[in-house]
Formats: structure tokens, C-alpha cells, sequence
């Protein structure tokens, strides 16, 4: 996403207000001010005004950082993950059965057990809602017990990790349907302090501030299955969702 | 007949002393750039972003535009020093050329160090506002406390800057006062150039900042303003004395 937009139509606009203040509003008021602005005045003013940017720096050093976000920045790493989790997920033939719990670029955000009442497991999405990719291993034994884990691939917005701040998806379990409601919109605001261009150009280069301004979403999350060794699996219009962990495709 | 003697320096001095002084006005618009500059970057800059059911508002805040605003405050001072109604504020005082553009450097270097220190002191201000009137909870604590290096780093970066651009726009403020011809050839001849070289513009800015070291850019700068003081004193010296 381009988060040059705003700043394209903004940076114009303040050029010509700034513009448009040192040229005439300021005399302006000087005329009107002339008797009050002397140059003792001004210097006082400008001390006044230095003198209260210099007081904001220990005053930043002895804010507490609590309540802020702690998350990751590493941006590189978190892509390196999402390109390398991306090919382990969408490449079955070669990496499956893929170690949900060892591999790396997934974050596990949720874990539930359902109790199998039937023999069979559907699932039911609301059309408008972009269902997970699902995964799903048949256990070695009958346990009666569905176990339903999301994971989170890794995402980064400007530079941010914000793998763990992602919600898993909602969902419920009943009569054997696992269903997803839509109304499981998560909206997230995000700030972020750069450092001004006159240090970020010889710190990091013009490529890498560039980068810092990256969205990468990836892919979302995924739904890790597992269920009773004989317990049927009726995918329903979700076929094209829904994996066997072993890669083959799931029939009806 | 005064037999006492008069140093370049000390003559250019008390012009610096006195023009500090007159153009106090200049620093005030300064001050009140940096304040409407402050509130447009509390505005912050971003977009937002949608994936599956996630949404992401996403802002970014620095101290950028205090800096673009400050850069373009010294532009103006830079011109103005060179029109006659400033120019002729000399003329109450003992001088020639050499000492009114000595003065007229010494007034640019000022400024440029009060704008380049105030404007990167303002992404502490920025900090601190955002800091008590910004919900935390949304906020990155990564790039909030800026360290002092990157504060002092920032600051010299700044003011380099700002004396840089100050000499150029002085050198072509004083080529238009030498020609009012150049008035309408300068931005025809930097224009038709950028068109005609399009990277041209890329170019000079990676010269000066990609790459390169600290004191290697402080190089360049000094250099560069050393060879533009230079000539502005070469065509200043070629103007008529009315002028």
C-alpha cells in the first residue's frame, strides 16, 4: 500500500500555507505589532521558545514507556518468515505433514477442543466472510475430541510485527458444523514515530526507509485440525479451503 | 580624518550585530513556521489497509515537515537578504561588498543553526504532545525515545542542510539583484534541465546524501558553500552600487 497518498496532496497544501504566512500574514501582524515585537522582544521569545525545546528532551528520557505497543520491528525477518511459511503451506507436496508447532512464521493465537457429537464434521462460513485456510490431520486413535488451533502468519505494517496482536477467527461448534460467524471484523491503529529524514537517509539509506513504509500482510491465518482417526469430513462448498495434512485434497 | 584603523572583520561584525538586530522579524516568522508545522505533523501521515477481517490504520509521525518548513523559511530569508530594501538597511554603516556579504553569511549561519536546532527539537516537542494527548495503547514504543545520538546527528544533518540550501538560494537571489533577467532564467534553465535530465535532480541529492558518511557530507557542504559564497562574492563585487 502507497502511504505517500495523503502526504502527496497534504505536503503541497502546507508548502502553500507556509508559503502564503511568511510572505503576508506575517508582516501583517508585524505592521499591527510593530510597537509591541521590538528586537529585545524577539530575542526573548526566540530563548523563551529555545528554552522550552530544550527542557522537552530530558522530559522525553524520563517518560515512563508504559501502555505503548512492544512489538516487534523487524520487518526483514518477519517477511523472510511469511515467504518461507508461504511456500511450506502452499507447496504441500514436498513439506507436508508440516509441524505446526515447530514451524517458524506461524504464531499460534488459539487453541479449543470441541467434543465430537456426531460422526461428522461440517463446516459453515457466511458467504461474505473470507474463510481460513483449513488444515486438517486425522489423529492415530478415536478420542471423541476435535482440537481446533489458529495460527497467525507472520504480518508487518511499516515495520511492525503485528503478528501477535491479530485476533483469531471466531467460531463455534454445533451439531458437528464448525461454523465462522462474519461479524469478526478486527481493526487496528497503529502509530509510529520515524526518525526524521536528516538522520534516516544516512543511518538506513533511501531503500531501506522506504522499506520501513511496507505493508505485508501475508497470507492471514490458517485452521489446524485434528481430528478422531475415523470421524467423516464433509467439506461441503469449502473443498478448495480445506487440506488433509497428508496433502491430498479432501472429497465429500 | 579618523586615523584610527578598521579591521574587515570587526566591520563585518557590527553589520552581523546590526542586521541581527533589524531582522529580528525574520526569526519571529520562524518560530511561527515551526508552530503551524508542529500542528500539520500532529496530523501525522498514513493510510489505511484491509485483510480479510483485519483492518489496519496505520500513521506515522516525525519531525519531517518542521524541517521541510524551516528549509523553506531560509530560502525566503536567503532571497530577501539579497532585495534592495534589506540591502539598503547597510547603508548607515561603514562597509563595502565584502563586508555586507560577510555579514549577510554570518546572519545565514545563524539562522541556519537557530532553525536546524529548533526544527529537530521539535520532533522532542512532537514526542512529548503525542506522548499525553495520543492513546499510548496504539502507539509503537520502537522510534518513540529517540536517542541522543540520533538527536545530534539529526541536528548537524539539519543545519548543514539549511546552510547549504541558504548559500544557494543567496548566490541566486544575488545573480537575479546583478540581472533581472535571471529572474526568468533560473527557473527556465533548472526546469529545461530537469526535463531534459531527468535524474538529474536524484542525482546531486545521492552526491550529497546516499552513501555517505557524516563528515564526508559535512565535506561536501562546506566545500560547496565555500565555492557559492565564493561566487556570490564575484557577482555581488560586478554590481552596479545602487544596486
Amino acid at each position: 500500500m502507497n502511504l505517500s497518498g495523503m502526504s502527496f496532496i497534504l505536503l503541497p497544501l502546507m508548502i502553500f500555507i507556509i508559503v502564503i504566512v511568511i510572505r503576508d500574514i506575517v508582516p501583517f501582524l508585524r505592521t499591527r505589532m510593530s510597537g509591541l515585537l521590538t528586537w529585545k522582544r524577539s530575542f526573548i521569545c526566540a530563548g523563551l521558545y529555545v528554552g522550552i525545546l530544550v527542557l522537552m528532551v530530558p522530559m522525553l528520557y524520563v517518560l515512563p514507556n508504559e501502555g505503548f505497543i512492544k512489538v516487534s520491528t523487524n520487518s526483514n525477518q518477519a517477511n523472510t518468515l511469511y515467504q518461507n511459511v508461504l511456500n511450506d503451506l502452499f507447496n504441500p507436496d514436498d513439506n507436508f505433514p508440516l509441524d505446526f508447532y515447530q514451524q517458524e512464521g506461524l504464531y499460534k493465537n488459539s487453541s479449543k477442543t470441541f467434543k465430537a457429537e456426531t460422526n461428522k464434521l461440517a463446516f459453515n462460513s457466511d458467504p461474505n466472510t473470507n474463510l481460513p485456510r483449513i488444515f486438517v490431520e486425522r489423529k492415530a486413535v478415536d478420542d471423541g475430541e476435535i482440537n481446533v488451533s489458529t495460527y497467525a502468519g507472520t504480518q508487518s505494517v511499516g515495520g511492525i510485527d503485528i503478528t501477535k496482536l491479530i485476533v483469531p477467527p471466531a467460531m463455534s461448534f454445533n451439531k458437528g458444523t464448525l461454523s465462522f460467524p462474519s461479524n469478526n471484523q478486527q481493526v487496528l491503529n497503529l502509530k509510529k514515530f520515524n526518525p526524521d529524514f536528516t538522520v534516516d537517509q544516512f543511518k538506513n539509506g533511501i531503500s531501506e526507509s522506504m522499506n520501513s513504509s511496507s505493508w505485508h500482510f501475508g497470507f492471514g491465518q490458517v485452521i489446524y485440525i485434528r481430528v478422531p482417526k475415523s470421524l467423516e469430513i464433509d467439506t461441503g462448498a469449502y473443498s478448495h479451503q480445506i487440506q488433509m495434512i497428508s496433502g491430498k485434497q479432501v472429497s465429500e | 580624518m579618523s586615523s584610527k584603523e578598521v579591521s574587515l572583520l570587526s566591520i563585518s561584525f557590527k553589520q552581523y550585530y546590526y542586521k541581527l538586530k533589524a531582522h529580528t522579524d525574520l526569526l519571529n516568522r520562524l518560530l511561527l513556521t515551526q508552530v503551524f508545522a508542529l500542528i500539520f505533523s500532529l496530523l501525522g501521515t498514513g493510510g489505511t489497509g484491509t485483510s480479510g477481517q483485519l483492518s489496519v490504520t496505520f500513521k506515522t509521525y516525525s519531525a519531517n515537515i518542521v524541517i521541510v518548513f524551516s528549509i523553506l523559511w531560509i530560502i525566503i530569508v536567503a532571497v530577501l537578504l539579497t532585495t534592495r530594501p534589506y540591502k539598503q538597511l547597510e547603508t548607515p554603516l561603514v562597509g563595502n561588498r565584502l563586508t555586507g556579504n560577510l555579514s549577510d553569511f554570518g546572519f545565514l549561519m545563524t539562522a541556519s543553526v537557530f532553525a536546524g536546532i529548533t526544527s529537530t527539537f521539535g520532533g522532542v516537542l512532537l514526542r512529548n504532545v503525542m506522548y499525553f494527548i495520543s492513546d499510548r495503547s496504539t502507539m509503537a514504543v520502537d522510534g518513540f525515545y529517540l536517542t541522543f545520538t540520533d538527536l545530534m546527528y539529526g541536528m548537524v544533518v539539519a543545519i548543514l542542510v539549511l546552510v547549504l540550501v541558504s548559500l544557494i538560494f543567496y548566490f541566486l537571489g544575488l545573480l537575479v539583484q546583478a540581472n533581472k533577467v535571471f529572474a526568468i532564467l533560473i527557473p527556465v534553465v533548472i526546469l529545461g534541465t530537469l526535463r531534459v535530465y531527468t535524474h538529474l535532480g536524484q542525482s546531486v541529492l545521492e552526491f550529497y546524501m546516499v552513501n555517505v558518511s557524516l563528515p564526508l557530507f559535512a565535506l561536501k557542504v562546506i566545500i560547496t558553500a565555500m565555492i557559492l559564497f565564493g561566487i556570490s562574492m564575484l557577482v555581488s563585487n560586478r554590481m552596479e552600487v545602487n544596486q
